[in-house]
């Protein structure tokens, strides 16, 4: 088996609002200093799905992301988990790339590795919330994904996939080679181990460059863009919250009750 | 693709009726196409469409179009994103509308991936740009942290899932004329590559929470499966449903079917009880359509209060308990 | 790669420091630390003092996330009254190499971070060590879980917890007695409100310290350090205290903010952050041993650090020690000896340098400052007589002596107080 698993760099979605902000001229968001970016939670889970395949099935399994060299921290983290090997695709050339653009790179390079049974993304990255990517990828390449898995298995050269829906569970059979993206549902992501982490601090990651992966320049970065980002603003949902307060518990619980007695559904 | 005109909702239903997300599309969409003066269009596939497309009409379409065929009787990934791409090139809408279901979500993406087309999801506003060449769409980023405003290329088509709630549907009218466009036999057969194996529905008890007038929710702190009795006696009590964040789905203690925010449903009662939730903005953006909002949180500095209003600073253990025993006898 | 020179444990200052100075030795350096990044659980008050610094990074203010430079120390006694200041601004605490650095411990442990993984030690992050290998009397390593690392020399720079230093059988558990606590909050406010009202120009700086009320008289302090674009603003109080008057240092901090001239400063302010941490503040007679087979204790961890009661210093003493300890594994290398009789040169190194010296001088301040009549007495003293100077009441005044006498009357003893000023003398 061979497994590529597709992994973003995010602002930590976990950041409590009041760290949050943003560079309204530009539309930007400020990191805040001394917190630094994360691996985007669904590609953890991602690096996850692919272990257990991994460990079951063996195989070899190839982390790939689009960014600069920054990067290389979550590159490393999912080494760190048990990828076999890491790899950066870094060009100006991509900067403000929107979801078609970003899965148009993914795609060459995915073409460049060559080998691949199984293509694994998050359902979606937690700093935009698009969870466009890894359709964009699957159309590219021209293979069958199914999104929001929770368990991905592989059995006799085929892929079954048991996904989340709003309401349940569904389970399909897909033909490798395959994309899956993967929800939260799948469980936790395995912490790295001592040894873990010491090996992949030692490990060559590659940088592929625009030009190394064959390119086509009209098809990336601000002006192939599909849509505009005119604003970007923090929301303020603030209500005045008044506090049942009293003598005790039992003062708080009755004040509380009787303000649901008004509000509660009469039948 | 040039000589773009009107919107195309992509219609869901159930039982033989439309679901509310289409009836709230379909209000949008007529809002929309006031200002640019074109159609309004609802997409319907499966069997037995005819009813179907007769309160797709009353509810603002005013034109349909049908692939009726068993091949589209349930959801299914390849064959949704083909038959939609393929309505899609047949009437070049300016706009493709679905809702952020599970179809809108995994649809959405391939459609415009195959199309070319613009993308926007989860969008909770919409409206024409003043050059009325473009839409500008406002969507919650960064787990609700923030809000983006985008706008489509002009002469691009567009394609956005618009989040529950956030359009109203018009009141119906059974006088409302529209035209039934059958394109069948127009559309390809779909290559299915994805095959459904099983499917399992979660059981819900009681009210359905995007419905529920009432809904009392319990989240991390409230620490075991145990604990949700509590919430369901609190619940019953006062006619709801229950609600649940991340963290008691991701203990096992509730199904997923039960999470609210951002990945989970997307809900208005009038009464939203929080109890042991802290407030994170993946589920808050969930619970901004609730009327009122009470939270119950031993932690007087908790997000969750910020948002709420009226607030219970103290442990649930030692109030719920006490509330349910007196509104029991209070309601017997 | 399954063996390394030297295994640090802590990446705060006294951890980094030792990597860095083994890494670029040229040394196989592996560093643990437990929180999910460095810096993620370090606080501090938030201004670093003296040289030190400079000679672990040359003009380090050049590309560390430096908040602002100390330009104005502040010691003021408040009480519920008013309070006294004492203001001291120097020109040449602006002029490089600066006397103090404003920092945020969560950005700059991890910059010092970034410095060591460039100097080619690894970083472990999101690790907890639980316990060392042992062979015989030697430290062969550590261990987390079922996973084993060796190593040569392990440098324990664990901080103020220190359970392995305890574990080494170093030293004894830590009484409350010896041991402070500090809470702290980070308040934002925009960088021209900071700097309006504290009276700053462009990366100027204030170091404020503050004895009395704020404490409720218990011995210990209040600090305020402007940051860029926020306040760090905390207490600190003897735990022993604590316990037995049941007070919790979160109230403390609560007080302090409302007092009016706490009040003021913050004013608009949003609280960013909150962080609680202990401090080991005894003195010379707390420090345990420093070194064994195969282990040396540094920082926080080996209690080396000066608390005089106005300012508390300790990351300096920490990078200090740090230091101290890489050379000593740097000689121990050259040896091939890692025993005790190597590592015992690491104490020399001590003695010689700031760090013990400076705790020997100050040896008698931790005992000196548990005096509850610091905290209590003497502000409300020193505040009253300011008042009676200042105020102008149309009448003639008095003499300052006397006005003295009519404030000390009935609540110390002239001795009481000549042999406070006394002992003052010889502690800090
Ligand atoms: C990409 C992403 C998407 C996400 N999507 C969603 C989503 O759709 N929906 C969602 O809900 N979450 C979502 N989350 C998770 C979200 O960020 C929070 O982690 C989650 O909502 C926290 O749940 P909680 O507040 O119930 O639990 P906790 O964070 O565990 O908080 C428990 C609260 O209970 C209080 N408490 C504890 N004990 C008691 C007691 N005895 N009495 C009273 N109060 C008590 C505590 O003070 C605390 O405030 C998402 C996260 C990510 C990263
Ligand atoms: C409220 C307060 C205000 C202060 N103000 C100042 C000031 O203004 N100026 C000043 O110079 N000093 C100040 N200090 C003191 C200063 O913060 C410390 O002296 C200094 O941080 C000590 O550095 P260290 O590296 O020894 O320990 P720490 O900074 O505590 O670092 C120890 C590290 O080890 C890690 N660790 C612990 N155990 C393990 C384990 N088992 N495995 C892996 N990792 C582990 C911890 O996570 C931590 O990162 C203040 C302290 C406090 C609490
Ligand atoms: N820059 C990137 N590098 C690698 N993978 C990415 C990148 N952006 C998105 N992805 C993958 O696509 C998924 C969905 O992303 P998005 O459509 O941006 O929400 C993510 O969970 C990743 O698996």
């Amino acid at each position: 088996m061979e497994i590529i698993v597709c992994i973003k760099q995010i602002l930590d979605p976990d950041l409590p609002p009041a760290k949050f902000m943003v560079d309204k001229e530009r539309n930007k968001v400020i990191p805040p200093e001394g917190i630094p970016f994360v691996i985007n939670p669904y590609d953890a889970l991602a690096v996850e799905a692919a272990l257990k395949i991994k460990d079951e099935k063996g195989g070899k399994i190839t982390v790939i992301t689009i960014g600069d060299k920054s990067t290389e921290d979550i590159v490393r983290k999912a080494l760190a988990m048990g990828a076999d090997e890491g790899l950066i695709i870094s060009d100006t050339i991509f900067e403000e790339s929107d979801s078609f653009a970003v899965g148009y790179i993914l795609a060459q390079g995915i073409k460049k590795i060559g080998r691949y049974d199984l293509i694994l993304c998050g359902r979606q990255a937690a700093d935009w919330d698009n969870g466009v990517v890894g359709s964009v990828v699957a159309e590219y390449l021209g293979i069958p994904i199914v999104t929001r898995a929770k368990d991905v298995k592989v059995v006799n050269g085929r892929v079954n996939v048991e996904r989340v829906t709003t309401d349940g569970f569904e389970t399909f059979e897909l033909e490798l080679p395959a994309l899956i993206t993967v929800s939260s549902e799948l469980g936790q992501a395995r912490l790295p181990s001592g040894w873990g982490i010491i090996k992949a601090a030692s490990k060559e990651i590659p940088i592929w460059s625009g030009k190394e992966i064959e390119t086509d320049i009209s098809k990336v970065g601000k002006k192939a863009s599909r849509n505009q980002l005119m604003r970007l603003i923090i929301p303020s949902y603030e209500r005045r919250c008044e506090f049942i307060t009293g003598e005790d518990l039992h003062e708080i619980s009755a004040k509380l009750t009787s303000k649901l007695m008004e509000r509660r559904i009469h039948e | 693709m040039n000589n773009l005109r009107g919107i195309l909702v992509v219609g869901e239903t159930e039982g033989g009726k439309l679901n509310p997300i289409t009836h709230e599309l379909l209000g949008g969409a007529r809002e929309l196409v006031k200002i640019i003066e074109e159609e309004a269009s609802l997409l319907l596939m499966g069997e037995e469409l005819a009813p179907v497309a007769q309160e797709g009409i009353s509810f603002g379409a005013d034109k349909i179009f049908i692939v009726e065929s068993p091949l589209y009787r349930d959801y299914n990934p390849d064959s949704y994103a083909h038959l939609i791409c393929g309505v899609c090139k047949k009437a070049n809408p300016r706009l493709c509308l679905m809702g952020h279901t599970d179809l809108g979500r995994e649809a959405a993406p391939r459609v415009s991936a195959r199309l070319g087309a613009g993308i926007c999801m989860d969008c909770v506003e919409l409206r024409v740009d003043s050059s009325k060449q473009s839409f500008v769409q406002t969507r919650p980023v960064f787990g609700g942290k923030a809000m983006a405003e985008i706008t489509s290329l002009p002469g691009n088509i567009q394609i956005d899932t618009v989040r529950r709630k956030s359009m109203s549907p018009i009141s119906p009218s059974v006088d409302r004329k529209g035209e039934i466009v059958d394109l069948t036999n127009e559309i390809d057969p779909p290559m299915i590559r994805a095959k459904l194996v099983n499917q399992r529905r979660q059981e819900s008890e009681g009210i359905d929470l995007e419905k529920a007038k009432v809904i009392v929710a319990g989240g991390g702190g409230i620490g075991n499966r145990e604990g949700f009795e509590r919430i369901k006696e609190l619940a019953q009590l006062l006619g709801g449903a229950v609600g649940t964040t991340r963290v008691p789905v991701d203990e096992g203690w509730v199904p997923h079917s039960l999470e609210i925010g951002q990945t989970g449903k997307i809900v208005s009662p009038d009464l939203y009880v929080a109890v042991g939730i802290s407030g994170a903005t993946q589920h808050v953006t969930g619970i901004l359509g609730s009327k009122y909002i009470i939270a119950i949180n031993k932690d007087p500095d908790a997000n969750i209060f910020k948002v709420s209003n009226l607030g219970v600073a103290a442990d649930y253990k030692e109030v719920l308990p006490r509330v349910i025993e007196s509104l029991k006898t209070l309601i017997q | 790669m399954d063996r390394f020179d030297a295994i640090v444990v802590g990446a705060g200052p006294a951890g980094c420091a030792s990597a860095l100075v083994m890494a670029k030795a040229g040394l196989k350096v592996l560093v643990f630390e437990r929180g999910k990044y460095v810096g993620a659980k370090n606080m501090w008050g938030g201004a670093f003092f003296g040289p030190q610094i400079n000679y672990l990074f040359p003009n380090f203010w050049e590309e560390a996330p430096v908040e602002r430079l100390v330009t104005r120390h502040v010691i003021s006694f408040l009480t519920g009254k008013g309070s006294v200041s004492v203001d001291f601004k120097s020109t040449d605490f602006g002029i490089p190499p600066y006397n103090g650095f404003i920092l945020l411990r969560a950005k700059f442990d991890l910059w010092m971070a970034k410095q060591v993984e460039k100097a080619g030690a690894i970083l472990a992050t999101g690790l907890k060590v639980d316990d060392l290998l042992v062979e015989g009397e030697k430290v062969k390593g550590v261990k987390i879980g079922k996973e084993e690392f060796h190593s040569d020399v392990v440098i324990l720079a664990e901080g103020a917890n220190s359970l392995l230093t305890q574990k080494a059988g170093l030293r004894k558990e830590f009484s409350s007695e010896d041991i402070k606590q500090g809470v702290k909050e980070v308040i934002q406010l925009s960088r021209k409100t900071i700097e309006e009202r504290f009276n700053l120009k462009g990366n100027e700086g204030v170091a404020m310290e503050f004895v009395g009320l704020c404490t409720r008289g218990l011995p210990g302090g209040g600090f305020l350090y402007t940051n860029k674009e926020s306040l760090s603003l905390g207490v600190v109080a003897q735990l022993s205290d604590l316990i037995k008057n049941r007070v919790k240092t979160l109230d403390l901090l609560e007080e302090f903010k409302t007092h009016p001239e706490i009040g003021k400063l913050i004013e608009g302010g949003q609280t960013v952050e909150y962080s609680a941490h202990l401090i080991p503040v005894a003195g010379l007679g707390m420090i345990p041993r420093l070194y064994r087979d195969g282990l040396l204790v540094t920082g926080d961890a080996g209690a080396l650090l000066l608390g005089t009661g106005l300012i508390l210093e300790g990351a300096n003493f920490a990078i200090a020690s740090g230091m101290a300890a890489a050379e000593t594994v740097k000689m121990a290398k050259e040896r091939e000896d890692f025993s005790q009789r190597t590592l015992s040169h690491y104490q020399q190194i001590l003695k010689e340098s700031f760090v013990l010296q400076d705790l020997e001088t100050f040896k008698k301040a931790p005992k000196f400052l548990k005096n509850a009549r610091i905290y209590h007495l003497y502000p409300e003293l020193i505040v009253e007589m300011a008042e009676k100077i200042f105020r102008n009441n149309g009448e003639p005044r008095k003499g300052t002596f006397r006005m003295v006498r009519e404030v000390l009357k009935g609540r110390i003893s002239i001795w009481q107080l000549f042999s406070d000023v006394m002992k003052a003398r010889k502690a800090i």
